[in-house]
Order: structure tokens, then sequence, then C-alpha cells
């Protein structure tokens, strides 16, 4: 039996706006096991980063988990004290946000920045062994140590995505959220970023959660894949049944939708849903049926409580 | 980053320009003489004339009074710019105005320059705690009481503080810069006398002045709560404050710097009153007297000196903003 | 609860949905104002406005039931001098802050439609302008004119208050000139004086309203300063004259707060009025502000 470093248990997000509450995550659940790849795909909307910022004990003050726990390695963090999530957070628990965001302070340099994560964690910044093991964790991430001096504005976005994984690492944290990581770069970056975030796996033992909706980058790193949809997940499965037998009718369109060398001649036919489909599956309980083993789906003939 | 300085040097003797314009047409179009003024007085008090010709003719002399305008600008312009000849101090005579001014710009800085720094301090903190959400209520509060008192010119908040703290427990000096009598060294006794006697005034202005400097600190801290770089900085577990001094604060106060001397204009003319009031002999209450002995060319002269020291220090200012911001300057220097 | 699909990066606000509420500072302005204007409302009862004259009466009295705030030192009665004074405060108010609005609106809206050497020259003048300490050039042109009428110190005051108004409108201008509405006026072949005064100046009203209040705060500012240190009309009343007085005759050492207290007192609840209003106006305006509470 695996080890189950992060365990999410029929969650609901809640926010409250203007114009009366709105549900951006329901009845979610999903587990990731240790020092696995777990690819998050969904649309723009569909809740993906609300449900990263819940697991990271950062929801904006508006936003509220109403229902359901978030255990992580055992622990239970949905609504725990801001001291217990200091403790957490970067040891155990990272997170690489999209780089070409304004995530890196403009004011203060890349060096002072790492010194930051490090003197706040109450580990005894002995300078030497630091600065070796973050010119270690550069030299990973194919970064020259020049780019230390530097402040954000003067790197790209592919360095500043590898600065954030760099800094991801350095405490060797045991799950790492990654958050549209690849979505702003151009496709040799993302290879590289893609390519460091496994070396990263690799190193550190650690599970990665890889958000995104890019369908076919994910087919690359996954080990399992959750496909998300108006705030659940309508199919999570081993990368490789998702594609080979989409079960959820969801599902079976975004991967028709991924172009492939084999169509020769010109795209295939746009595959959009129709209305009345996306309101079935909004109207689908979200309970997962384990249909084969590891691979789940929503029904759709089980109707809404 | 050149062309950015040029064009602030260009604006800043295009101030100039205006300010000593200004001063020179509005002499030469008022029906008011001045000097006939003075000389009026001094012969009602039965002082002789004789030295209020020699006056008569000294202006004429120095400021070609007898020739046509364009040379007259010319000349006073010359004047100005070469010797920073301001003129005589009609009350002072034989003094010259520009050593008048001078006596009482130091009580001015000193003044202005300790309201400015314990405000902008205490303003900052106040906007950014007011908006901080781990921050204690209270802040907000006290928020809305300062910027109650900013509404509020700073020189009624004088006299009341003058009415409360000098008159009903009179604890504090009623105004002056030293005790009348009192013997004037550079030691520690006379140090906390002018302490002492400084205090009320730096009061009015400083109390006023913390509500603007934290309401413009809350909207930048607004926004800066906003930015991506404050969420990954908690996310990464960083020490509350840790986040808010370096992630917060450091990054609200650049534009805040020049928040500092946009509304010195306005500083200054409420200081000036002050002055007034406490009798503080900064340029404020020389200028009183002058209003009220109808020195005309002190008048002139303090204005133009607060026109151009005010122009001055924006300048400087902004000349000092790129090398706060590592943005600007990088920007600039791309060109 | 409808299911809504939303963007969860939108941060969103709870806000009272009651708009009285909304505009509590507003209302609480208004009233500070109108109680500011309770002496003049009310002192009709108590006294006449002859008896602001000099020597109306014996000088330095306390209140009592015939002079209900008091006489000053040479004979006015206060009560009297403040039911004239504050209506002559806010008339200055009223005209220098009227004035700036007009003559910087004007400005700020022809500077930014027109853009070109107009806009050049006025964007210098304003730059410049905004540099210079009102007060200092204020004080020049009082000095210089002998005979200073409540109408003339608000010209007085308006040559400087019109420059904060220019800035302000030309860069709102500046964003309105690019919408689509003001593009399809000028392909139907409206003049420029027609958008300007037809499209553009009705979409500014907010602004406009809002720079009024704030105009007029300011020059009720640059009045009181400029009155306080003896510069004001001298020959009518007004709530900056009557305090100059009485730092002039030294009331405050002589104990005579009903001399000097009052009026400041007055001054305080319109400033404070102005203040709530303009906050709430410029929120109106300015629909961004609104994040900041």
């Amino acid at each position: 039996m695996r080890r189950q470093v992060l365990d999410v248990q029929d969650i609901e997000i809640v926010y409250r706006t203007r114009g009366g509450p709105v549900r951006a995550v329901s009845s979610l659940s999903f587990s990731v096991f240790d020092n696995e790849v777990f690819g998050l795909v969904g649309e723009s909307g569909s809740g993906k980063s609300t449900l990263a910022m819940a697991i990271l004990g950062n929801l904006p003050d508006t936003g509220v988990l109403t229902r359901g726990r978030i255990l992580f390695d055992g622990r239970e963090l949905g609504a725990a004290s801001p001291a217990t999530w200091r403790a957490v957070r970067w040891k155990h628990l990272a997170y690489v946000p999209q780089g070409a965001m304004n995530v890196l302070n403009p004011l203060r340099r890349i060096r002072d920045q790492f010194d930051d994560i490090i003197s706040d964690h109450g580990v005894r910044s002995n300078q030497p062994d630091w600065k070796a093991t973050i010119l270690a964790l550069l030299k990973a991430v194919h970064l020259a140590e020049s780019v230390l001096a530097c402040f954000p504005h003067e790197l790209s976005g592919g360095m500043k995505q590898r600065v954030c994984i760099a800094m991801a690492m350095l405490l060797g944290p045991k799950l790492i959220i990654a958050d549209e990581s690849t979505s702003a770069l151009d496709v040799i970056s993302q290879r590289v970023v893609l390519q460091t975030l496994l070396e990263v796996r690799a190193r550190l033992n650690a599970a990665i959660v890889l958000i995104g909706h890019d369908l076919a980058l994910q087919a690359q790193v996954a080990d399992r894949v959750g496909i998300m949809l108006a705030g659940r997940f309508v199919e999570i499965g081993p990368v490789t049944r998702i594609f080979d037998r989409p079960l959820h009718p969801y599902t079976q369109r975004l991967i028709a939708s991924v172009p492939s060398i084999r169509h020769q001649h010109g795209l295939p036919d746009v595959v959009a849903a129709d209305e009345a489909e996306r309101k079935a599956w909004l109207s689908e309980d979200a309970r997962l049926l384990e249909v084969e083993p590891g691979h789940f789906v929503a029904s759709p003939s089980v109707p809404r409580q | 980053m050149w062309r950015y300085v040029i064009r602030r040097i260009g604006a800043f003797l295009l101030t100039i320009l205006f300010a000593v314009t200004l001063n020179f047409t509005v002499i030469h179009l008022t029906p008011i003489d001045p000097i006939a003024g003075i000389l009026g007085r001094l012969a009602g008090r039965g002082v002789s004339v004789e030295g209020g010709q020699k006056l008569v003719e000294l202006y004429t002399r120095t400021f070609a009074l007898d020739r046509p305008i364009a040379v007259q600008y010319l000349i006073y312009l010359r004047n100005l710019v070469l010797h920073g000849d301001l003129g005589y101090s009609l009350s002072y005579f034989p003094e010259k105005v520009s050593a008048v001014v001078l006596r009482a710009v130091p009580w001015s800085l000193g003044l202005l320059f300790s309201a400015i720094m314990i405000a902008f301090v205490l303003g900052n903190l106040l906007g950014a705690l007011a908006v901080w959400s781990r921050a204690p209520k209270l802040f907000r509060g006290l928020m809305l009481l300062f910027m109650s008192f900013s509404a509020v010119p700073c020189y009624l908040l004088a006299l009341i503080l003058l009415y409360l703290f000098a008159f009903l427990w009179p604890i504090l000096p009623a105004g002056g810069s030293f005790t009348p009598g009192s013997a004037r060294n550079f030691d520690l006794q006379t140090l906390l006398e002018v302490l002492q006697h400084a205090t009320l005034p730096v009061l009015s202005i400083t109390l006023g002045l913390i509500g603007f400097y934290s309401l413009s600190m809350r909207g930048v801290m607004t926004t800066v709560l906003g930015e991506d770089y404050l969420m990954y900085a908690r996310v990464k577990g960083l020490k509350e404050r840790t986040i808010f001094l370096r992630y917060g604060m450091r990054n609200a106060l650049v534009p805040q710097v020049t928040a500092l001397a946009i509304d010195l204009g306005l500083l200054v003319s409420g200081q000036v009153v002050v002055e007034t009031i406490f009798s503080y002999p900064g340029i404020g209450t020389v200028l009183f007297n002058a209003l009220r002995t109808a020195d005309y060319f002190v008048v002139q002269g303090i204005v133009l000196f607060i026109i151009v020291s005010v122009a001055l220090t924006m300048l400087l200012v902004d000349l000092l903003y790129p090398l706060l911001d590592p943005r600007v300057r990088y920007a600039n220097s791309a060109r | 609860m409808r299911i809504r699909r939303v963007e969860p990066t939108v941060v969103a606000r709870v806000y009272s949905s009651s708009a009285w509420r909304r505009h509590l500072p507003l209302l609480a302005g208004i009233g500070l104002i109108v109680c500011a204007l309770l002496p003049v409302l009310l002192g009709r009862w108590f006294v006449t406005p002859e008896m602001a004259a000099v020597f109306g009466d014996v000088p330095n009295l306390p209140p009592s039931l015939k002079h209900p705030l008091g006489t000053q030192s040479e004979g006015r009665d206060l009560l009297a001098a403040l039911m004239l004074g504050t209506p002559a405060t806010l008339a200055i108010g009223l005209i220098g802050g009227g004035v700036a609005v007009l003559v910087g609106g004007t400005l700020g809206l022809v500077s930014g439609y027109r853009g070109g050497w107009t806009d050049t020259v006025i964007r210098t003048i304003v730059d410049v302008g905004m540099t210079v300490p009102p007060l200092a050039v204020l004080i020049l042109i009082a000095v210089s004119i002998p005979k200073v009428s409540v109408p003339v110190m608000g010209l007085i005051i308006a040559t400087t208050a019109w420059i904060s108004v220019t800035r302000v409108m030309r860069s709102q201008v500046l964003t309105l000139r690019e919408r689509l509405f003001i593009k399809t006026a000028k392909l139907s072949g409206v003049g420029s004086f027609g958008i300007m005064a037809f499209e553009l100046a009705p979409n500014l009203m907010p602004l406009f309203a809002a720079s009024f209040v704030n105009s007029v705060t300011t020059a009720i500012l640059a009045s009181i300063g400029l009155e306080v240190l003896g510069l004001g009309p001298r020959e009518s009343y007004t709530l900056g004259n009557t305090i100059y007085e009485a730092m002039y005759y030294t009331a405050m050492w002589r104990d005579m707060w009903w001399w000097w207290l009052p009026p400041i007192f007055i001054l305080i609840l319109i400033f404070l009025g102005l203040f709530l209003v303009s906050n709430d106006l410029d929120r109106i305006a300015n629909p961004r502000l609104e994040r900041g509470w």
C-alpha cells in the first residue's frame, strides 16, 4: 500500500462575492502518493488554481473551505493555525508558480530572496553550507551562478521559472505543487522545465502535482492524471489508461483535441461539446466510481442528489 | 537616463523663471509704491527724510527704474542670478533682504525636516498596518483619527494645541525658540530649550501630515497586497514580519518617496502660518512681520525663496528616485 | 445556491448592499456643514447684523444672553460676526472653487482632447504650476492689491487653484478620447467643439463634481491662510479675519475663549464636512478607489 502524501477528502470551496456565494470547488476528492507525478488537467475556470491555493493554505480572505478535509502526510491542514502552516510550508510542501508572473520581489536580488527562505525557516544559516547547496541547486536547474546577483527583471521568463524551481527544492519538500509552470514558455523552455521537474522528483523523492491545461504535455511526464471540470474531477486514472481508454465524454473530447502527427490530412473535426452535453456533465453526481483498479470516473447515469 | 535628467532640470529652470518674472511683474503692476509708503511713515514719525532719499536713489540706481522696462527686467535678473541680490529690507534698512531671510532659514528648515521625518515614518507605518489583514484592527481606527486631523489646516491645529498645552496645561512654551533671557551656547541646556520650544510647532505640522502619508501609503500598499510576489512570499512560509517589511513596505515605499515632495508646496504654506502663530523665528514670522510693516521687498524675497527652494527639493527627489527603484534605472539606461 | 464557474483569481469583497450605508460619509459630511451654518440660521433670533459693526457694544464682554458669544476688542458682537462671516467664507470658497473648476476643467478638456501644441503649452504650465507653493503666489498677489473684497478674494485664489483641476481633467479626457463613442462621433462628422461639449463633458460630470468639492475645499483653505496672515478682505467679516483679529488682540492670552474658539470650531466642522463629502465623491467618480476600504 503506497503512502499517501496528500489526501483531499470531499472538499468544497466557496467564494463570498458581492453577487452572492460562488462555489469554485465542490465534492472534490483525490490523493497523491509518494514520489509520483500527478497531472491535474482542466480548462480555465475549472478551479485548478483555487484547489492549489487551498492545499497551500493560501486562499484569499473571501475564499472558505466549507466542507471536507485536506490531509498532508496524515496531518489535517485545512483550517490550521498560521503557526502550523509555517512549520509545514516549504519544508514539506512547496510551490512552483508560473514564473512569468510577478512572483519574485522586483526590489530584491535573487540571492537575498534565497536567504530570506533560509533564515526564516529557523535553520541556522551556516553560510558556507547553504551557499554550496544553492549553487548545486542552480546547477541542477541549469542556471549560472551569476543569476544570484541579478534582479528579477534582468532574467528571462524561462530563467525565472527555473529560479522558482530551485527555490522550491531548497528545503527538500515531500510535495511540490507546480501551477502552470510551463504555460507561458516557448517550446524549448517547456522541455527544459519539464525535464528539470523530473530530475527534481528523482533527486528528492518528492511527489509533484503538475497543474496545467495541456493534456499532451501531461502525457509525457505524469504517472496519473486527473481531469477537472467545473470544480470537481470527472476522471482520474493512470496516464496510459486515460489515453487508451478514456471513459468520460469530456475526457474523450479533450484527448481528441490533442493534435497528433497521425492526423495527416488536415485538422480533426472540431469536437467541442454542445450546451446540452455540458449541462448534463454539470449536473452529474461528483462521486467517482472505480471502474478499473485506480481508474475512477464520474458517473453520468446517477442523478445529482 | 540623461534625457530624463535634462527634462527635469529644464522644468526646474522654467519654474525659477516663472517665479522671478512673477515677482518682477507684480512690482510693476501694483499701484502700491512701497518706498513712498515707508517714506510717508518715516516722515510721520518725525524721522529725517534724508535716509529715505538715499534709499530712493539707491533703488533707482540699482534697479534702473528710469530705464525702459525690458532693461529693468534684465538688470533684475542679473542682480538676482549673479549677485543673489534681493534688494534691501525697508524695516531693517540698511540690511539686505537676503541677510534677513537667511537668518531665518535654518529655523524653518529644522522645523520642516523634523516634521517630515517623523510624519513620514509614522504615517507610512500606520497606513501599511491599517491595510494589513493580520494587524490589529486598532490601526484602522487610528488612521481615521489622523485623517480627520489632516482635513483641518495645520494652523488651526496649532491654535488648539497652543491653547491646550501652553495655557490650559502649561507644560510647553507659547512661542519663540528660546526662553527669553537665557544664555545661548552650543550646549545641552540650549539644545533642550530649543527642542522644548520646537515641540508644539513640529507637533502641529506632524499631526496633520501623518494623515496624508498614511492615506497614500494605504493606497500603495493595497496595490502591493494584490501582487503575486506577496502571495508567493506567504506560500514560502516566510515570517509575517519579513513579509510585511521586506516584501510589503519596502516595495510600497518606493513610490511613496516621491510622495514626500509632492505636497511640499502645501506643507510649506501651512508651516508659514504655524510659525506665525508661535512666533517661531523662521521665514514664516519674518514674512508676517514684513506684511505687517509693509516691508514689501522682504515679502517678495521670501516668496521667491520659498518657490525656488521647493522647486529645488522636488528636482532633487525626482533625480534621486531612480536610485531607489532599480527598474526605473534599468528602463532609463536601456534606451 | 447557483453554481457559477468563476476564474478563481478574482478577488472579490463583500460590500454592504444598502446604498444609504455606503454613502454614509457623504451624508455625514453634509450634516456637518449644515451644523456649521447653524449660527447663521439661528443667530437672527439673538442678534442683528448691525451688532457686528465696530463698537456695536461694549468691548470684551464675555457671553451673556444679550451677546451669546460675547464681544471682542473692537466692540463687535461675535455671534453677529459669525453670522456674517460664515457665509462670506463659504462664498469665497464657492467663487474661488467655481472659477477654478470652470477654467481648469475647460483647459483640461481642451488640452486633453486637442493635443499638439495647445496640450504641450498647457501641460508645461501645469507641471511648473504644481511645483509652486500656492500660498507664496497668493501672498504676492494679495499684497499688491490694495483693496480686496470677497469676490476679488475668490478670484485671487482661483488663479492658483485651477492647476490641479486641469491635470485631473486632462488625464481623464485622455482615457475617454480613445473610447468608441468618441470615435463614432468623430466619424459622424461632429466637430471638435461639439464632441467636447456634448460627448465628453457629460461623461466628465462625476469628476467635475468631485473636482468642484475639492476646489472649494482648497479655496477655503487658501483664503483662511491668507486671512490669518492679515491679507484677507479687511472690510468684510470672514472667519479667517475673526481669527486674525483674535491673534492681533492677543485674545488667547486674555482668556477670551469666546473669541477665538467659535470660528475655529465652525471651520473644523466645515473642513471635516467637505473632507467627507469629497471622499465619497472621489469614490463615485473613480470606482477603483472602492477597493481601498
